[in-house]
């Protein structure tokens, strides 16, 4: 607080003192106010997982991402997330900078690195924008080392000398249905998993879901992001896990609606999925003979070494699984730009 | 006449369409299987494709594509008499294939 003092205050009239000492008071009342503001909200974010973004300065955008930052396990502040930060994107401000400030989170998903991965890579390809990310740690060093390892550090740039980069991580990206990437997969699980009938179908999903993104995914030509789709591959001691996720429109968007369904209230994402994945003619081509990739999808998390298949799209998220009542279809309160399939196949 | 898919056109499937990706199931019809299905009607052969060898799986829309798309263009059930399929690295696939035919055709499964 600066308080005018020496010769400059002697030779003021008093008025002009008065004035100047209330707006020093004036001054540190409103930073006091704002600091237990802060305060509060943080202590929000703490207890309901939720996030809030501020804007510090003019053409600097913070994102704080909620403390358990994950689309399985909380879904609806993860989610709230990622569309305050599609929004500023979508904004197109020049020269925006997005700080990414994981200081508070204390749990993370491979789901949500790959989908902020995702997001940040897209948007590369937009020079005339000139976005730049950067961002600091988080406080729990068990994030930071996943972050690390992930590879989202070294596609921001920043390196962390403290953590070893693992080799058991793969995460590939593309804009075609590619072979190449399909068999570079299949072939890091063979390393260590024999059984050739489930790593078949491993790959022949991974095809399907890059032609299904390749075909459907991205029909608003307007999008400002570039027509990915992701893979993450990870080995564990008892398991692999894998992400496949694009930022596209999402599967209720693109499957066909039938007679007056869109009039029908109770028809919703999570049902538009499971009506996919059953097969039940929801091709967008209205082809009766197409339509089969996603009950194709459905059947690979059906197998048996496979388990905690999800699919999250729009509103809804199925869960698959070899019991009998095979897909749980909920829908999420908020909704998830693009689709993101997680599995593990154990080992 | 007989097209082996692991030495004629690849080891690793694709997907569907041509602009999709590399290898795909209507890259494979064109260039390949109507071509060779013609020439076999003219010579009274059978075309046989074997599909053993591959390094890696066919994903059912590259079989959809490429044999249910030569069923389309033949257009009428001769083409099961004329087609033989060898699989038996993965037997099902001759069963998909067949499939997959009949359905285009417009046929029962039976």
């Amino acid at each position: 607080m600066y308080i005018p003092r020496g010769d400059y205050i002697r030779k003021l009239d008093d008025a002009r003192k008065l004035f100047l000492i209330n707006k020093c008071l004036r001054e540190q009342k409103k930073r006091r106010k704002y600091n237990k503001q802060t305060k509060r909200r943080l202590e929000y974010i703490k207890r309901k997982g939720k996030s809030y973004n501020t804007q510090s300065k003019s053409n600097e955008y913070v994102a704080i991402p909620p403390t358990n930052f994950s689309f399985e396990d909380n879904n609806e502040g993860t989610t709230s997330f990622f569309n305050a930060v599609i929004n500023q994107m979508h904004k197109k401000i020049r020269n925006r900078k997005f700080y990414f400030n994981f200081e508070w989170v204390e749990s993370i998903s491979v789901g949500s690195i790959m989908y902020l991965l995702a997001l940040i890579y897209n948007l590369k390809g937009i020079n005339y924008l000139n976005y730049t990310y950067y961002g600091n740690r988080s406080r729990n060093q068990e994030v930071n080392k996943l972050l690390n390892d992930s590879g989202f550090y070294k596609y921001v740039s920043i390196v962390d000398k403290r953590f070893n980069p693992m080799k058991n991580i793969e995460i590939l990206n593309g804009t075609d249905v590619s072979t190449q990437s399909a068999d570079f997969v299949c072939s890091f699980v063979e390393k260590k998993y024999n059984d050739k009938v489930v790593v078949d179908n491993l790959y022949n999903l991974f095809i399907e879901l890059m032609g299904n993104t390749v075909q459907h995914a991205y029909q608003d030509v307007d999008s400002i992001f570039r027509r990915n789709w992701y893979i993450y591959s990870e080995e564990k001691d008892d398991h692999f896990k894998f992400v496949f996720l694009d930022t596209g429109v999402g599967i209720p968007k693109t499957v066909k609606r039938k007679n007056l369904e869109f009039l029908n209230p109770l028809m919703n994402d999570s049902k538009y999925i499971r009506s996919a994945l059953n097969g039940e003619g929801r091709s967008q081509t209205g082809d009766p003979n197409r339509g089969s990739g996603l009950p194709f999808v459905k059947q690979f998390g059906e197998l048996e070494n496979i388990t905690e298949f999800i699919i999250m799209s729009g509103y809804g998220q199925c869960r698959i699984t070899n019991s009998e009542h095979s897909d749980q279809c909920i829908e999420q309160s908020n909704e998830l730009n693009g689709t993101l399939y997680t599995w593990k196949l154990m080992k | 006449m007989n097209i082996k898919v692991s030495r004629d056109f690849t080891m690793t499937p694709g997907g569907r369409f041509r602009d999709q990706g590399e290898f795909s199931g209507q890259e494979f019809r064109e260039d390949l299987l109507v071509k060779f299905y013609n020439e076999s009607i003219e010579k009274n052969e059978k075309l046989v494709v074997d599909l053993d060898d591959c390094r890696r799986a066919y994903p059912p829309s590259f079989l959809d594509e490429a044999f249910g798309g030569l069923a389309e263009i033949v257009g009428d059930k001769s083409i099961l008499s004329n087609l033989e399929i060898i699989s038996e690295d993965e037997p099902k696939l001759k069963v998909f294939i067949f499939k997959s035919i009949k359905k285009k055709l417009g046929l029962s499964d039976e």
